[in-house]
């Protein structure tokens, strides 16, 4: 927790909000709080309030293919949402669930698991597999940016004098896109050690499209642009799907930490992706 | 087969599942607990703890600190008495070593006592503490036990420290006994397996942490009330090292949020009490999780060996158990939890008739272990049901034959009751009650034991596996430790029930007053319980090794015997009848000519209709238990090791528990499914880890993980019933038997599974993931 | 500062520093089913209803509730409450009792926007309530009874 607040602030604009941010004192956004929470400063912070600025939203558009996220939407209230359980059969409400505990996601926003990007992040992984894309406010204007373009290094002075007010997910068609995520702790109540989230589109038995992410490794979820080309255009196999994850072990940055060592992650990564590749041709072909 | 299965009676208030008597209370989220209550112009306190495994304090400077707006008194080695004490909540004399002091100018772990500040918020401590300048001369650091006996570090080379065993050689504690001559057996055995086996630092978690207030009543009586299993010797150690008389001192527990032997400790009621005396004010102090972790008690790690030898058929002949206990910075409960290793363990094989149990309980500059459920036992047993397994598969036995052929019945005895006790010799024992052939037999029912072979695993990445392990524990600790209880009779007939035995949440209250309405034949609502309080409530020597419902049930069912038969001579006197022909049925005392409901007689007991024969009707039992009978268990277990990952898929655990009578069924499984969960956590997840300084890396829920709803297999408690014929009602107790379960049936199911063996706990999926592969490349 | 929410149904004002924690604001107004455990959000001792969602008031600074509704389990006194209760009580869910107030605030949050819930759904609501003493096998048999007496079947059919 921060122990030393010494202002705390409801903006009730966007401007306002960062304005506030952009003054000499040290300062963080605050919805849900619970990323927060997770920091132990006593160094003199100041507080801005950002859950009154209308970033709630939860919407459903068919018409456009779209699920609009807010930033200040709760992840449990996401999870429970009708909208997010008909994203890819349940696949946004189910890995969603996998975040934190149950009062965790009921208190954790959206914006706030993206604007403090844990390394063992699960929902990095599970929305960059979908095509999302990120709104933000900058200097006065509203822009997007492909979510796995998010945290890359020449975008963070942009993204940290910005706020970031919600997602907007593509709808992915039905019936021949499947996705999975798998989460790897040491107990069900822990933050991943690693995680993994794979998403392929299947025409006529061979994938037209592919994305595959992996978090925790201990760093960051990021995708492997490598492997995702290697399965475009290849016929959807259980050869495959081992291959694949051999590929996957062998090709993901990981390392070892205090949780895991790198040998296991490796073989983690192989099985996991294999799995994960496997689940979604069952899937798909139930589907079709 | 036992012979004492439960009696044929019925009963009306015992061996029913009635609802706790203070849950209404808890369930209402009432102030009940230590630290929910306020105090009127009360300080809080804190506690600097050292940054240094081992260090000598060369100076503490406080004068900044003093200066801080808000902080009133603060306390370190320099101007408090040393004190040496043991902080183990044990019988007097303790048979642990007076090796502990309120400050002392040494710290021997990270965690360890420097000063301690009191101040007017939370705030004004922490800036307080974080004021104090100490300067250390740091010394080497032991941490490795191996090591521990043979380097020139002496942790505690103090004078003033009096009952270790050898502290030229860091050792605290030391148990030998041979009963026999096991080594020339073992030589000449058909069969021997040799297992060793290591166990970790785990903590035990109660959801509150440990937390005391201590103020001066009107009359300058120092009163504490705190979070403890043990107030009668918490009063005592208080007196003890603030040279206070005991009547000067009341020690109050009020309802308490989990224990498990971690509140069997004296912790901060020192520190807090001080401050009362120097401030005069109401002191309140509680641990931060992380404290809670660190600085208060945790599991004894060992590294335990034994060695089985057989005749072909299985039969034992002989044990060996040798045992190298780490007892981190301080010796509380090292010699005891030493002892049980073996002395919990071994009679349950008493087919084996010679016998070595041996072992050093040594220091390091690690966080103290001490009392935890289980107290030794589930390190013992966990090498001893691993091997047994070994044993089975090399005389070509079922694991159930193997441990059906060897364990105790009843009638029968072991020679380790006599030669081991509690830190001296034990006492002669033979088992009154046990049915164990039956938990086993129903257990291995429940979870389909005859046809394990023929059950797939649920894909082909995986492979089943089936384990068993089987147990014993005491009921109290006989000879030694004792309870009281005292009942008072109200003008309406109910009564007060005064026990000195602790609810720290087991449900205790309710089970010893469950016990008394059965004898007195009134309804549970009729027992009005009061514990535990110095000034009000009995002596007893608190709720630790599986002692109350045995050992306090007996005190209660004594005091209400004794109560029933005040109540019927003077019910005599007073209508001039023979007691012999009184009768007492639920509620109604009838003699030959009269006849009055108790509620009729207890209203006109006090009041003039008695004439001369008023009497407040009131009466105290003592129990002193000459033996511990034991409960029994017999454990199951069925998993899936995925052999991609190591993952262990705990699928069913089943456990059929002989408890003697369940005196509240509802509470005894709920003892045993706690335990089971706490043991699996202690199996698969739970390890308190340290960095190369000693200091611990996982302090938080964080990152030392408990198991939760998610991490629970399907759990089902069967309670085998016997009737236990020294015990309440037939009562033993179940409150520890629970935890020693898990780590051996869960490692002989993966073995079950997968042919690895597993002698380390957690067994973590990439520590089952590496022992699978190294099997792989040597094969 | 001065924040202003409704406890228990009771609209109130308090004046709090701008970092106070929601759950020592809490305790030190008398709220005492709200537990210290862990103070890092990860026990759920401490858990209350913020506008009817069980949360860990430990992580939540008093002035993130500003406007809000907090119910805690002295200010909870209806019938599911009464029935929760009622079942912890008969199904031995309750021993030393610490964690209980924040298993109720669980389980009142999951079956007020579940009435119907599986016993994997029952588990991963009560997923934040770390409990030492019970094994959580008779918590989800409570539950499960509410559940089933409330109107719904426990069979997670919906």
């Amino acid at each position: 927790m921060l122990r030393n607040v010494k202002d705390y602030h409801y903006p009730g604009s966007l401007d306002e909000a960062l304005s506030l941010d952009n003054r000499e004192s040290r300062s963080f956004f605050i919805a849900g709080g619970t990323a927060l929470a997770l920091s132990d400063s006593s160094r003199p912070v100041e507080l801005i309030d950002v859950s009154r600025l209308g970033l709630n939203d939860l919407e459903l558009d068919r018409e456009n293919g779209n699920l609009k996220i807010g930033a200040s939407t709760r992840i449990q209230r996401v999870v429970e949402s009708g909208a997010a359980r008909s994203v890819l059969g349940g696949f946004l409400s189910e890995s969603l669930e996998e975040i934190g505990s149950y009062p965790i996601r009921n208190a954790g926003t959206l914006g706030g698991s993206l604007v403090r990007p844990f390394p063992w992040s699960d929902i990095i992984p599970i929305l960059s597999v979908l095509e999302t894309e990120v709104f933000y406010y900058h200097e006065g204007n509203e822009k997007t940016r492909e979510l796995s373009r998010l945290y890359e290094s020449d975008f963070r002075s942009t993204l940290n004098s910005s706020i970031i007010e919600g997602v907007s997910i593509s709808l992915p068609e039905e019936g021949n896109t499947a996705a999975k995520f798998m989460k790897f702790s040491r107990s069900e109540f822990d933050v991943a050690s690693l995680n993994l989230a794979c998403r392929l589109t299947v025409e006529g038995g061979y994938i037209s499209k592919a994305k595959l992410s992996i978090g925790a490794r201990p760093m960051t979820g990021e995708r492997i642009p490598a492997l995702e080309d290697n399965l475009v255009g290849k016929k959807l196999t259980e050869e495959l799907a081992k291959k694949s994850g051999k590929e996957a072990g062998e090709s993901a940055e990981l390392r070892g930490d205090e949780k895991l060592g790198q040998e296991y992650r490796e073989q983690l990564v192989k099985k996991m992706t294999e799995e994960a590749i496997t689940e979604i041709m069952k899937e798909v072909a139930n589907e079709s | 087969m036992g012979k004492n299965k439960p009696e044929d009676r019925e009963y009306d208030v015992v061996n029913k599942s009635l609802t706790k008597v203070d849950g209404k209370a808890l369930v209402n989220g009432k102030p009940v607990f230590a630290g929910d209550y306020e105090y009127r112009d009360g300080l809080v306190a804190g506690i600097l703890s050292s940054p240094k495994a081992h260090a000598e304090i060369v100076n503490i400077d406080t004068s900044k600190a003093k200066k801080v707006d808000g902080v009133v008194s603060i306390l370190h080695h320099g101007n408090v008495d040393r004190a040496p004490h043991t902080t183990a909540g044990q019988g007097y004399p303790e048979p642990s070593p007076y090796d502990a002091y309120i400050f002392d100018n040494r710290v021997r772990y990270v965690g360890d006592r420097v000063a301690a500040v009191a101040g007017e918020s939370r705030e004004a401590v922490n800036e307080g503490l974080s004021k104090i300048d100490v300067e250390y001369r740091e010394l080497d650091p032991v941490f490795d036990p191996k090591k521990s006996r043979d380097t020139t570090v002496l942790i505690h080379d103090e004078e003033d420290s009096t009952g270790i065993y050898d502290p030229e050689r860091n050792i605290a504690a030391n148990v030998d006994i041979e009963i026999g001559d096991p080594e020339k057996v073992i030589s000449q055995s058909d069969v021997v397996v040799e297992e060793k086996c290591r166990t970790q630092f785990a903590q035990h978690t109660p959801i509150e942490p440990h937390v005391t207030t201590a103020y001066l009543d009107e009359h300058d009586r120092l009163i504490v009330k705190t979070s403890t299993q043990v107030p009668f010797h918490v009063r005592r150690i208080l007196a003890q090292v603030l040279e206070v008389p005991i009547s000067r001192i009341r020690v109050i527990k009020p309802r308490i949020g989990g224990g498990f032997g971690v509140k069997q400790e004296f912790m901060l009621e020192d520190i807090t009490s001080l401050f009362a005396l120097r401030t005069g004010r109401p002191v309140t102090m509680y641990y931060s999780r992380e404290e809670e972790f660190i600085s208060s008690r945790c599991r004894h790690p060992m590294e335990v060996e034994v060695t089985l030898g057989a005749d072909k058929e299985g039969k034992l002949e002989a044990i060996k158990m040798k045992v190298l206990s780490n007892t981190g910075a301080y010796g509380t409960h090292s010699l005891t939890v030493l002892s049980n290793v073996g002395s919990k363990t071994l009679p349950l094989y008493n087919e084996a008739s010679d016998l070595h149990f041996f072992g050093d309980a040594v220091y390091t500059n690690l966080p103290v272990p001490g009392a935890y459920r289980g107290y030794g036992a589930p390190q013992g047993y966990f090498p001893l049901e691993f091997a047994m397994e070994k044993l089975a598969e090399k005389v070509g036995k079922d694991p159930i034959e193997i441990r059906k052929l060897n364990h105790i019945r009843e009638g029968e005895t072991s020679p380790i009751f006599e030669k081991l006790g509690e830190g001296k010799e034990g006492t002669v024992q033979y088992i009154n009650s046990c049915r164990l052939d039956e938990c086993i037999d129903r257990g291995a029912r429940e979870i389909g034991w005859k046809l394990r072979d023929e059950k797939q695993a649920s894909n082909p990445h995986r492979k089943k596996g089936f384990g068993m392990a089987i147990n014993m524990q005491g009921s109290g600790i006989p000879l030694i430790d004792m309870a009281a209880a005292r009942l008072k009779l109200n003008e309406d007939g109910s009564f007060n029930l005064y026990v000195g035995a602790t609810d720290l949440g087991t449900g205790s209250d309710t089970v010893l007053s469950q016990i008394a309405a059965e004898v007195l034949g009134v309804e549970l609502d009729d027992i009005i319980v009061y514990s535990s309080d110095t000034d009000f409530t009995p002596f007893d020597s608190g709720a630790y090794a599986s002692s109350t419902t045995y050992v306090s049930g007996n005190a209660v069912r004594k005091a209400a015997e004794k109560a029933k038969d005040r109540i019927v001579e003077v019910f005599a006197k007073r209508y001039d009848e023979d007691p012999e022909e009184i009768t007492w049925t639920r509620g109604i005392i009838k003699g030959a000519n009269n006849e009055r409901s108790l509620q009729e007689f207890a209203l006109s007991l006090t009041s003039g209709d008695m004439e001369t024969n008023q009497e407040q009707i009131e009466v105290t039992a003592s129990e002193v238990p000459e033996e511990s009978p034991p409960p029994f268990a017999a454990n199951f277990v069925e998993l899936e090791v995925d052999i991609r990952t190591g993952e262990i898929d705990l699928q069913r655990y089943v456990s059929a528990v002989d408890c003697g009578t369940a005196i509240n069924p509802n509470l005894a499984e709920g003892q045993m499914e706690g335990a089971i969960v706490n043991g699996i956590g202690y199996a698969l997840t739970e390890e308190m880890e340290f960095n190369e300084s000693g200091r611990m890396t996982n302090p938080s829920f964080f990152n030392y993980k408990v198991p939760n709803t998610e991490d629970i297999p399907e759990i089902k408690v069967i309670l085998v019933e016997s009737s236990e014929p020294t015990g309440p009602m037939g009562a033993k107790s179940v409150g520890e038997i629970g935890i020693n379960g898990p780590i051996p049936a869960i490692a002989n199911a993966v073995r079950d599974a997968t042919g690895i063996e597993l002698t380390t706990p957690p067994f973590t999926p990439e520590k089952v993931w590496k022992k699978m592969k190294a099997e792989r490349d040597k094969a | 500062m001065k924040v202003e929410f409704e406890l228990n149904g009771k609209e109130q004002k308090f004046d709090v520093k701008p970092g106070e924690v929601l759950l020592d604001l809490l305790r030190d107004n008398g709220c005492k089913s709200v537990k210290r455990g862990c103070e890092t959000g990860d026990c759920g001792a401490c858990m209350v209803l913020v506008n009817g969602r069980a949360m860990t008031s430990c992580t939540l600074f008093a002035a993130q509730v500003d406007g809000k509704e907090i119910r805690t389990v002295e200010g909870m006194e209806d019938n599911l409450t009464d029935q929760l209760k009622q079942f912890m009580l008969e199904a031995g869910a309750v021993q030393c009792g610490f964690c209980t107030p924040g298993v109720l605030i669980s389980a009142y949050s999951l079956l007020t926007h579940n009435k119907n819930p599986s016993e994997e759904e029952i588990k991963a609501a009560l997923d934040g309530n770390l409990c030492r003493c019970t094994g959580y096998v008779k918590q989800i048999d409570a539950i499960k009874e509410t559940a089933d007496s409330i109107g719904g079947s426990s069979d997670g059919k919906k």
